[in-house]
């Protein structure tokens, strides 16, 4: 009846429009005396945080926000959370305006932030999760469902009943996670979830997080700091640097667009000179048997087959640049648009 | 459902100072203390006298005991509580949820004091029993009643107060100092220390003219049946006005607090 339209299929949930927001800061020269001066004259400036970012969410989608310290993803995050309000632009979330925090809206989307925490700190979680249930309306029924569900999956048995403050960051970060997500929302923004847990509990967090996503269909937006965070759960990126956007796309498209150079990774069967591989690209490592060469992207075959007429190759690999190799050039380099 | 939300929240908070029951109850040994001074002192006094301001010594140990209990039912923590909630960003998680911010630390607030007013209260009880033969018991109703209904007042009116202390913590972020210099001006004007008469005459007007001489020193002239009953009730009616502006100015200033949490997005 409606046609096949692949787009008219998918539900947006989330939709920016030329989104700013400007703080007033106050400036302080160093010392002392710049303390006192600042007591009697205050001089403010403005710090655009998000300085007109436009971008659409569809349901289901998973999306990681990367960009430096204080490029105005968590900005961006509390924005659509209703926790700040916008200098200017248009932002909606399931078709609310966030800023009206209504609770209609409330019910259906979570905010977990990696340093704040909700659980409260002298008794068990469970009583936390008993008390958001109330808070949010859950239905006795559908209460146990979840958090049956989400304890398994979190492998949390054993320490629902420990006073949180007993509890290692890792297991409090996971409790953390029960308490935001007892409400089955359909939107869930995650601002560094996994800061300051070891590889295993990362590793953990990011197979919960992927599931998660799978299981309920939810629409998820991540902002991480780890590229490993980013590099495994989403597909789609938005790179945003000093408040703008840089990228969204594909994450695999960033090394189409960003990386003019390939890495041939070289293991010889004799030592050879140095300067003999210059010839080849440039030599980023070399520590006999192995080298690593840098090549322009275009030549890359040309180069590997020079490589191996020349010099008495063991082993050669030809491998696109590491993502967070290309993330960074792309932060550091000023023509990007 | 909405009663529910809060009695979850009461339990919840009642079950948290439960675990540290044993520092309330050194607070209040020090609190059981400084009341037997107050009330040494006033043995001191009455030595050379029957009357100070109208106050027999009876009349005196009963009003410093009562104040005693009337505080304690009274006391409130919010202003701390929404100094940590602003200081460590906890608001944020408050502001997410569907449940009224006031609502719910007024709840958590009141639940979480009872092991402390109760102890207080107890505390208080063993003063009036040991100096019993000093204690002017109210066998009038009317009195009782009209009574307890100004503490109910006075309860709200502490929380209002604090709420608006608490609230500058949007601004300063730190308030202990503010909070603690409140405490002690309050103390002296709503006369939890010393009866109002024993302050020169214009202190006394000039609280009358603020809420604050219709707190627990109104409630212990109800209680010693110092007023008629008429005058009574028309304390009621000015703690009730009182209630009213504050809670509107309350209303008003967490609004401009809000919005500037939301535009400096703390």
């Amino acid at each position: 009846m409606w046609g096949c339209d692949k787009l008219a299929e998918m539900k947006e949930i989330i939709k920016v429009k030329n989104l700013k927001k400007y703080y007033q800061v106050h400036q302080k020269e160093p010392g002392l005396l710049g303390s006192l001066k600042s007591l009697v004259v205050r001089k403010y400036e403005e710090v655009k945080a998000v300085d007109d970012v436009s971008f659409t969410i569809n349901e289901g989608e998973l999306v990681g926000f990367i960009g430096p310290n204080g490029a105005g993803k968590t900005t961006t995050l509390k924005t659509l959370s209703g926790l700040l309000y916008p200098t200017s632009g248009e932002v909606r979330v399931l078709g609310h305006d966030p800023y009206k925090r209504e609770p209609e809206l409330q019910k259906q989307f979570a905010l977990v932030m990696g340093q704040k925490n909700q659980l409260w700190w002298d008794l068990p979680a469970q009583e936390t999760f008993i008390l958001n249930k109330e808070i949010y309306e859950v239905p006795d029924e559908q209460y146990q469902k979840t958090v049956t569900e989400l304890v398994e999956m979190l492998e949390i048995e054993e320490i629902l009943k420990i006073q949180v403050r007993k509890l290692s960051l890792g297991q409090r970060m996971k409790c953390e996670l029960v308490a935001a997500l007892l409400h089955s929302p359909k939107v869930l923004f995650l601002d560094e979830p996994t800061i300051g847990l070891d590889v295993v509990m990362q590793k953990k967090m990011r197979d919960f997080i992927k599931d998660y996503n799978q299981r309920f269909k939810s629409t998820i937006i991540l902002t991480s700091h780890y590229m490993g965070d980013v590099k495994e759960l989403c597909q789609r990126v938005i790179i945003i640097d000093k408040g703008k956007i840089v990228f969204d796309g594909k994450l695999l498209d960033i090394i189409e667009k960003y990386a003019d150079h390939k890495i041939l990774s070289v293991v010889f069967q004799r030592g050879v000179k140095k300067e003999g591989l210059e010839e080849i690209g440039e030599v980023t490592e070399y520590a006999y048997p192995k080298a690593v060469i840098r090549v322009p992207r275009q030549e890359s075959s040309q180069r590997a087959a020079q490589l191996l007429t020349n010099f008495p190759v063991a082993d050669l690999n030809i491998e696109e640049p590491p993502i967070e190799n290309i993330i960074r050039e792309v932060f550091s380099g000023e023509d990007v648009a | 459902m909405e009663i529910k939300k809060y009695w979850t929240l009461a339990k919840l908070s009642f079950q948290q100072q439960l675990i540290y029951r044993g520092n309330i109850l050194m607070y209040r040994f020090g609190e059981f203390a400084s009341t037997l001074i107050l009330i040494l002192v006033w043995f001191v006094v009455y030595s050379r006298r029957d009357l100070l301001e109208g106050y027999t010594l009876a009349e005196m140990i009963t009003y410093s005991a009562g104040v005693g209990i009337v505080g304690a039912l009274s006391r409130t923590w919010i202003a701390d509580i929404i100094e940590r909630d602003v200081h460590r960003g906890n608001l944020s998680t408050y502001l997410l949820k569907p449940v009224s911010y006031i609502r719910y630390r007024f709840i958590y607030d009141f639940s979480g004091k009872q092991i402390s007013s109760w102890f207080s209260i107890f505390t208080s009880i063993i003063v009036i029993f040991l100096l019993q033969r000093y204690f002017v018991v109210n066998t009038d109703m009317v009195g009782w009643s009209l009574f307890f209904i100004s503490v109910a007042n006075v309860v709200l009116l502490h929380f209002i107060l604090s709420f608006l202390v608490g609230l500058l913590s949007f601004w300063f972020i730190q308030i202990g100092g503010f909070v603690y210099t409140s405490d002690v001006l309050l103390r002296i004007m709503t006369g939890s220390y010393i009866p109002l008469e024993l302050f020169p005459q214009i202190f006394k007007s000039v609280v009358s003219f603020l809420p604050f001489a219709y707190m627990e020193y109104f409630s212990m002239q109800i209680y010693l049946g110092k007023i008629s009953t008429l005058e009574a009730i028309k304390g009621l009616g000015i703690q009730l006005f009182w209630i009213i502006v504050l809670a509107l100015l309350a209303k008003i200033f967490w609004k401009k607090a809000l919005k500037r949490y939301e535009s400096v997005g703390m």
